[in-house]
């Protein structure tokens, strides 16, 4: 061998082991960041504040028996949290999957205690034979008489609940004139048109014309992996105005709108992305590229699509949340998708806002790429810094841990057509895990754009499958506390324990002009000589839906300057003299 | 070059046909479906790997390379690997590339160099690298249309018998899989519809450089990498196929450098 080839064996021997050490030894040195100084603590709560709720999931048609353990996953559960009694403590309402069991309804007693209520309040039994199961529930007061009605999305019929006021709640479906059967993964209240009427807009997954527990024929998955549009459409329910009143009816409008879209949808939020006055919807889909419709005056929607960039990426979109992760005033978008190692490599989306509807993915340089089998996630600032963190629950199903399903989705995963879209085809899923006992990832933020996941570190060490989640503050300490649900597995309540020391602010709207809940407001916080801005959402998030509470964390000696409110209505309201630790309620004036 | 010499070697060099192939698939894929996880990561792997080839053979050869094979490993690095980062396309590359000047037998490589890389960034990186795992699209037609063109490429490059063994092979080891794990015969045959297995099919199995001589040798070599390729489908490694070359690739060069050694009798290497 002659001494110009041995160095190069020598130095190609060196590359090859350089590839595999150098990774190891980057992940090894970040590893070793200095631990336990994040100014918060979260520690899981659910049994001693009374909360005993464990999720059950349905069986479906025998024929599609190899993958139950699939479908049953993909059927989400879902928290929401609001005052559905009027008194000024965030309350829980929780789906259950199991055709004929109940879902639960949580009152707050103080934040030390919850009573379950569900029975009571007429909102429990509602997962009967022939009328589907609860995927998803969100609340809001969409006929302004000041209680927070709820809206229960299903694999069945659409419910609408109207809350009297006085604990119980009356079923509105037939007169509201929704019930229709839909295979709805995510629902979201919004004002779309600024009338002051909240309407719907509904994520449909399946396609309608399938009953999943009595099927005609086993064509009932995805067309394609990447870019499939074979899905359920979805629906955009107007709410009626009439003599300028909401007359609490709905109108399906999604054709006339362009919004009937078929991709498989997992997740729906809407915001004012472009600062254009009007709510834009985000509309994140399973085995295809999302869609980003931007409101044109309430009249029509512009879908945008730039290539390889937003609304051209061919993940597994399953939630969308908004957050001004960098105090820009300007609204992110957080949407999980699947990272597997060895399989698939996809990262989480995080679009920030370039402002003039541009948008760039920065979720793998800022280090909000990688939380295993993705879906709920929210925005809040955790530890009070001033900047928005991410929970973002994940797994799919934890079943054999040593067996997964991996291996046969990657099989089939450049099937044809033909092969792909008959469930009768797939292989059997038995006991096998996927991506099963995965730990939420708690991104926190800091504040020079790069985001650390301190999941374990901060106590959110559970390995359940999680779906919705929603943040809230239970026990009005000034500290956003997380909800958990997960499939199969117990609610759990994260209470925040915060560095007292960090300051915060909230702010509780209600509309007059705009819709009572305010839903689409939007508080921009100055302070510090930097703002963040916040929108007050009708549940975005997949299956979960926080309180209606705008918290800004202000860190140590913050010295306020002003909020500025964008109602929904689009009159502008200027706050001043506030005061850090308080909680304001604010009326539209 | 003039154009009478360039066209002269584009019609007696196969590799350019290949390499046409290989350049029109991508446009089609990249035009059509996006392709691509980005263009510039694309770029990334072809630059690395031409700009390796030159900087090697100006090295160790002292020529200037003919840089249609860089430009095919590069191409294929830009189609296979998925990641989300820019450096596995310029470190897949240069280790293609370069494991032909470092590891070689009878200055002939034994790996193919696409494979290699790929197969590396597999077993070193797999949090942050996958394999193809795409459609062309769910069209059967557009499918049958590429292995059409495919064989009449391959057909020209008389390597036919290398992807005819291996599919057949693949084919009848499916059927075994699927009596003894009952997982439905078109479950286990869905990977012969993927792009994945169309690149390996058409260009790493048949690379010349790391193909045996003679048909029978061939022939073998092809039922070797479907024999291992269901075994390790059997343990449930989703890379099989490129795990399969990358161990029979050499075999088959080292058997075929003995055989021709007994022939010759000759033991060691010249």
């Amino acid at each position: 061998m002659t001494r110009k080839r041995l160095i190069l064996v020598v130095l190609f021997s060196g590359f090859v082991l350089s590839v595999f050490a150098v990774p190891r030894v980057a992940s090894w040195i970040h590893q070793g960041d200095p631990g336990g100084e994040y100014g918060f603590h979260l520690e899981e709560s659910a049994h001693s504040l009374g909360i005993d709720f464990i999720h059950e999931t349905s069986s479906f048609d025998p024929k599609i028996k190899n993958i139950t353990p699939w479908i049953q996953g993909m059927h989400g559960v879902s928290v929401a949290v609001c005052d559905f009694n009027d008194d000024g403590w965030p309350d829980i309402y929780v789906t259950n999957g199991r055709v004929g069991s109940k879902n639960r309804l949580y009152i707050n007693r103080g934040g030390k205690l919850f009573e379950e209520v569900a029975e009571r309040a007429g909102v429990a039994d509602v997962n009967r034979p022939g009328t589907g199961i609860s995927t998803g529930a969100t609340c809001a007061d969409y006929d302004n008489d000041g209680h927070e009605d709820l809206l229960l999305y299903k694999w069945g019929n659409l419910e609408l609940f109207r809350n009297d006021g006085d604990g119980t709640f009356t079923r509105v479906t037939d007169k509201a004139g929704l019930g229709e059967w839909i295979y709805a993964s995510d629902a979201i209240w919004w004002d779309f048109n600024r009338d002051g009427c909240l309407d719907i807009y509904v994520g449909v997954y399946w396609r309608a014309e399938h009953n999943l527990w009595n099927l005609d024929t086993t064509r009932i998955m995805q067309d394609d992996f990447d870019r499939s549009r074979n899905g359920g459409r979805n629906k955009l329910y107007e709410q009626v105005k009439d003599k300028g009143r909401c007359t609490g009816t709905f109108k399906e409008v999604s054709q006339q709108y362009g919004l009937d879209d078929t991709g498989w949808t997992l997740a729906v939020g809407a915001a004012d992305l472009n600062s254009k006055g009007f709510p834009d919807l985000y509309v994140a889909n399973d085995y295809g590229p999302d869609s980003l419709f931007l409101n044109i005056d309430g009249s029509h929607f512009k879908k945008l699509i730039k290539r390889h960039g937003i609304g051209d990426d061919t993940k597994k979109g399953m939630n969308v949340a908004f957050g001004d992760f960098k105090n820009s005033g300007r609204l992110g978008i957080y949407v999980t998708n699947i990272t597997e190692p060895g399989y698939l490599v996809e990262g989480n989306m995080l679009w920030e806002n370039l402002g003039n509807g541009r948008f760039r993915d920065v979720a793998w340089s800022v280090g909000a790429a990688d939380c295993g089998w993705g879906w709920g996630a929210v925005f809040g600032d955790l530890n009070n810094d001033g900047y928005l963190d991410i929970y973002s629950a994940n797994g799919m199903v934890s079943a054999n841990p040593k067996t997964e399903y991996w291996y046969d989705l990657f099989t089939m995963s450049v099937g044809i057509n033909l092969i792909l879209e008959d469930a009768s085809t797939w292989p059997s899923m038995d006991s096998k895990s996927w991506s099963g006992y995965q730990r939420s990832c708690v991104f926190l933020n800091d504040g020079r754009g790069r985001f650390r996941d301190v999941a374990e570190k901060v106590g959110a060490t559970d390995l359940y499958d999680g779906r919705g989640v929603a943040l809230a503050d239970l026990d009005r300490d000034g500290t956003l506390d997380v909800i958990v649900a997960n499939i199969k597995g117990p609610l759990l309540v994260y209470l925040n324990r915060v560095d007292p020391s960090r300051k915060w602010i909230q702010f509780r709207l209600k509309g007059t002009k705009s819709n009572r809940s305010a839903i689409g407001a939007q508080v921009t916080l100055h302070w510090n000589n930097q703002m963040q801005v916040q929108v007050l959402d009708g549940g975005g998030g997949y299956s979960g839906h926080s309180e209606k509470l705008l918290h800004f964390g202000l860190g140590e000696n913050p010295k306020l300057d002003h909020a500025e409110i964008r109602w929904p209505s689009g009159k502008i309201q200027v706050l001043r003299q506030l005061e850090p630790n308080k909680s304001y309620v604010v009326e539209e004036p | 070059m003039n154009a009478v010499t360039l066209i002269d070697s584009l019609r007696r060099d196969p590799r350019y046909l290949v390499a046409g192939f290989l350049t029109l698939i991508l446009i089609i894929g990249q035009v059509w479906l996006s392709f691509l996880e980005s263009f510039g990561q694309f770029a990334i792997a072809v630059a690395f790997s031409m700009a390796t080839e030159i900087v090697l053979s100006r090295i160790y050869c002292g020529a200037w390379p003919n840089p249609i094979s860089s430009y095919m490993t590069g191409v294929s690095i830009g189609i296979l690997v998925r990641s989300p980062a820019w450096w596995p396309y310029a470190v897949g590359s240069v280790l293609g590339i370069s494991q032909k000047y470092a590891i070689q037998l009878r200055e002939r490589h034994l790996f193919n160099p696409s494979n290699f890389g790929l197969c590396i960034l597999l077993v070193a990186v797999p949090e942050i690298v996958a394999a193809l795992s795409k459609q062309w699209t769910n069209m059967p037609g557009v499918m049958l249309f590429i292995f059409l063109l495919g064989f009449v490429v391959i057909g020209r490059l008389r390597k036919l018998d290398i992807v005819f063994t291996y599919v057949l092979g693949f084919i009848l080891l499916s059927l075994v899989r699927s009596t003894i794990t009952g997982v439905p015969i078109l479950a286990e045959l869905s990977p012969v519809s993927g792009p994945a297995f169309q690149l390996f099919i058409f260009f790493m199995i048949t690379d010349p450089r790391t193909t045996p001589s003679t048909r029978k040798g061939r022939m073998g070599y092809a039922v070797a990498i479907a024999a291992v390729e269901a075994l390790l489908r059997f343990w449930r490694n989703q890379n099989a196929p490129f795990f399969a070359l990358f161990v029979t690739s050499p075999i088959a060069m080292i058997w075929e450098w003995r055989r021709d050694c007994k022939t010759s009798g000759h033991t060691s290497d010249r």
